[in-house]
């Protein structure tokens, strides 16, 4: 696995739609993983770690907004979520906002590849280069004594 | 003279006569009547007697006479008693008394023809049995009055205290002559007064009827001062004109002395008061309070004051019901004939109570009864006050009337009240029932549009994949096919987001978020997201904005972006190859409260009969089939909608194959 490859996690039930979104982003040259439930989603993404997550609000069992309340509460997990919805209704929106997504991505309004571009776009903006490239760091030279 | 005196005699005998024989003849089983009957009698006897004296001038019944004159006047005083006794139910306490006035009386008889009685029959020279017969006579008949005063409360027995008085002070005077006193026949006539005045209170059964007793003392009493007076002034005078002061007298006479039955004073002697007090207790009631709140509460005040005032057992008032009716069918009855007047209830009766009074409604309808109960032992009702208690009565009936009136207002309100609670918890339900409507169906729309999206945007996604060539070259063709379901799939998603809103509008559930919006920036965006599109049509863009201002509005951003776009996409869409489409900014709120924004295009204008009816749902769907562009029509629907829900105006002016100017006014939205 590419060290410095940036690691996306879908939390999407609906199967075509996960894959699509796995095939833009590894195209794009992401590490991807999906989960087609909430349930699992939280505990793969504890163990995955990833940059940045594209949740989905709408699932059976456990929907969008519990997973991000359970993210928030249960985990020391600092990514960056991105609610990628087809629910337009503002107060879906909001609600998702207020719980602590990051942003909110209607699904239809985009192509995977302008999703991508929205994604690489957003993990720039939050984390710099730095952690996307994760380049190991120059050494510091040691501090001169007066 | 004689004349005068014989024809009064004859009068007073045939009254007295006739009055006597009636009450005989009625068989009467009460011995006050019997005896009233008997005392009557006698003073037939006597007046017949004194008849026969006066027209025998030769001195032929000279003994019958003397006879039947003694039998009629020595026995008077002492029956008057007896009668008197009877009807004050006090006889066996006075028992030796009359017996002995009897024995006396009779001894007296005895000894009438004797020279110790009268020394002659002309009975010009008494003698001591006359003195002593006269003495115990005048005792009986003062007895007699002092009971008749001192009892009055018990019984009222005013009218025969009167009638007495005035008949035995004619008999006195009449039998004054002894004395040597003149004769004045007038005396004869007060005695006829006074046996009818007795004789009607007896038969009536009411001895107290202040109200009779008052006028007819003060007319007797008027006659006899003014004639006596008049008369003995021309005995003197023996000057006619002297006649004429009888009238004056009377009339002064009559006047004084009724007034002086109505003064208070008389009251007090009598004792009388109580009436008074009752009438003032009962006036002041009801002019007070006509109003009760309920029917006991009238019940019971009417019941403290009757019982206190009229010192008797109990008052009662008995609301007719269908259910009670048949009980008081006999009283009902009764009343039939006679409205307003009253039942004294019978034996049969009487643990009902002693007087039945009818409460009517208007005039015939009688809605309950009022019923007095028994006054004490030898006491009975006065017609004073039971003139007061009719009074009473229709009193009682218009308060019961009240009552029936508020109690029937009470109910309607009621029933009006429970109606209408009845009402709003269907109005409630039905409520619910709608919100949850409401709400399923903007769930139902919510989903409905998620749903749909979805596949959509699978389709667009995939179709992406493709058309980026980085799956795979496709060629020209294949590329064109895709480019097309891309459009479509476009085209879709946005008319389902188009049916939302207009859903949404048409429910009222579009919120507005309000913020102070820089318009020249807002439609900047706008405007560079069309740029886009326009070498594709070789169309030009404009945003004429002259003087570079820069409005601010406080309005909803998202719905401002959303008109704009609607409109600038109608505009593009009926813009052919190189035509030009223009935002103006025609007026802010600096110079009005509106702002106004025109979108200008040289498209292919809209006919005058379809400007009317661009605005509605779907308007475009008539021309579909004859141009083929594409859309539903939806767009300017939901630009007139979310206008007019910011309370501002749209419209267009057009003219067909130059173009169209879509104007729309957005008022600043108050603080």
């Amino acid at each position: 696995m590419n060290e410095d490859k940036p690691k996306i996690f879908i939390i999407e039930d609906n199967n075509d739609l996960s894959e699509m979104f796995k095939i833009a982003f590894e195209q794009k040259g992401f590490e991807v993983e999906v989960s087609l439930n909430g349930m699992d989603g939280i505990t793969k993404a504890v163990e995955f770690k990833p940059d940045l997550i594209l949740l989905d609000i709408m699932m059976p069992q456990m929907d969008g907004y519990e997973v991000l309340g359970a993210l928030h509460n249960n985990t020391s997990m600092k990514t960056i979520v991105v609610i990628n919805s087809n629910l337009e209704q503002e107060k879906d929106a909001d609600k998702a906002l207020s719980m602590g997504a990051d942003f909110y991505l209607r699904k239809s309004d985009y192509t995977p590849f302008e999703v991508v571009k929205k994604v690489k776009e957003i993990i720039e903006e939050r984390m710099g280069n730095i952690k996307y490239t994760r380049r190991p760091q120059p050494p510091q030279p040691p501090p001169v004594r007066p | 003279m004689h004349f005068y005196l014989t024809v009064s005699a004859v009068l007073n005998g045939v009254i007295s006569l006739f009055a006597g024989i009636f009450i005989l003849f009625k068989k009467p089983r009460n011995t006050a009547k019997k005896l009233f009957a008997f005392f009557c009698l006698l003073t037939a006897f006597w007046s017949l007697g004194n008849f026969l004296t006066l027209i025998d001038q030769n001195g032929l019944f000279t003994t019958s006479s003397f006879w039947l004159t003694h039998i009629g006047v020595l026995f008077l005083s002492v029956i008057n008693f007896h009668f008197i006794c009877v009807v004050l139910e006090i006889e066996k306490k006075k028992k030796k008394i009359i017996w002995s006035g009897y024995l006396l009386n009779t001894l007296i008889l005895a000894f009438a023809l004797s020279q110790f009685f009268s020394k002659n029959t002309d009975w010009n020279n008494p003698g001591i049995l006359y003195h002593v017969w006269i003495t115990l006579w005048i005792t009986y008949v003062i007895f007699s009055e002092f009971l008749l005063i001192k009892f009055r409360q018990k019984k009222q027995t005013m009218l025969m205290a009167f009638s007495n008085f005035i008949f035995f002070s004619a008999l006195l005077l009449n039998l004054s002559p002894t004395y040597e006193i003149n004769l004045l026949p007038f005396f004869n006539i007060a005695i006829a007064i006074a046996i009818v005045m007795l004789f009607s209170s007896l038969s009536n059964a009411r001895l107290n009827f202040f109200g009779i007793t008052k006028k007819i003392t003060s007319l007797t009493l008027a006659l006899i001062i003014g004639f006596s007076v008049s008369y003995l002034a021309f005995l003197k005078q023996e000057d006619p004109f002297v006649l004429l002061v009888f009238p004056v007298l009377a009339i002064i006479t009559y006047f004084s002395v009724s007034s002086f039955f109505d003064s208070r004073f008389f009251y007090r002697i009598l004792r009388l008061e109580h009436i008074n007090d009752f009438k003032e207790n009962i006036n002041i009631l009801f002019r007070q309070k006509n109003f009760y709140t309920n029917f006991q509460e009238l019940d019971s005040t009417i019941n403290e004051i009757f019982t206190e005032k009229l010192n008797i057992s109990f008052t009662k008032i008995i609301l007719l019901t269908s259910e009670n009716k048949e009980h008081y069918d006999h009283f009902l009855k009764y009343f039939e004939k006679d409205t307003k007047g009253y039942l004294v209830l019978k034996n049969e009766n009487r643990e009902i109570g002693e007087l039945c009074f009818p409460i009517l409604k208007h005039t015939k309808k009688i809605i309950g009864f009022f019923i007095l109960g028994n006054k004490p032992r030898h006491s009975i009702y006065s017609n004073e006050e039971i003139e007061i208690i009719k009074s009473a009565v229709f009193h009682i009936g218009l308060s019961l009337r009240a009552l029936q009136y508020n109690f029937d207002l009470k109910t309607e309100v009621a029933e009006k009240t429970a109606k209408l609670n009845r009402q709003k918890e269907e109005l409630e339900k039905s409520y619910e029932k709608l919100k949850k409507l409401d709400e399923a169906k903007d769930s139902f729309l919510s989903i409905a549009s998620h749903e749909l999206r979805t596949p959509l945007t699978i389709i667009k996604g995939y179709c992406d994949f493709l058309l980026s060539e980085e799956f795979g070259m496709l060629n020209e063709k294949q590329k064109n096919f895709q480019e097309k379901i891309y459009k479509s799939t476009n085209d879709l998603l946005a008319l389902v987001g188009d049916i939302l809103d207009i859903s949404k509008l048409e429910a009222g559930q579009m919120m507005f978020h309000y913020s102070i919006v820089n318009i020249k920036n807002l439609i900047n965006e706008v405007i560079a997201d069309f740029k886009i599109m326009c070498p594709e049509k070789n169309i030009t863009l404009v945003f004429a904005n002259p003087e570079n201002l820069e409005p601010c509005l406080n309005t909803d951003p998202k719905k401002l972006k959303q008109i704009l776009t609607n409109l600038l996409g109608n505009a593009f869409k009926f813009t052919s190859r190189s035509g030009e489409i223009t935002v103006r900014i025609r007026n802010y709120p600096a110079n009005s409260h509106f702002l106004q924004i025109e979108v200008q295009d040289t498209g292919i204008g809209i006919a005058e009969d379809a400007q009317k009816t661009i605005f509605d749902k779907f308007s475009q769907v008539e021309n579909y089939l004859q141009k083929s562009y594409n859309g539903t029509g939806l767009g300017l629907s939901i630009v007139k909608k979310i206008v007019e829900k910011t309370g501002g105006k749209v419209w267009v002016e057009s003219e067909l194959k130059k173009g169209s100017s879509f104007f729309f006014l957005i008022p600043q939205k108050d603080e």
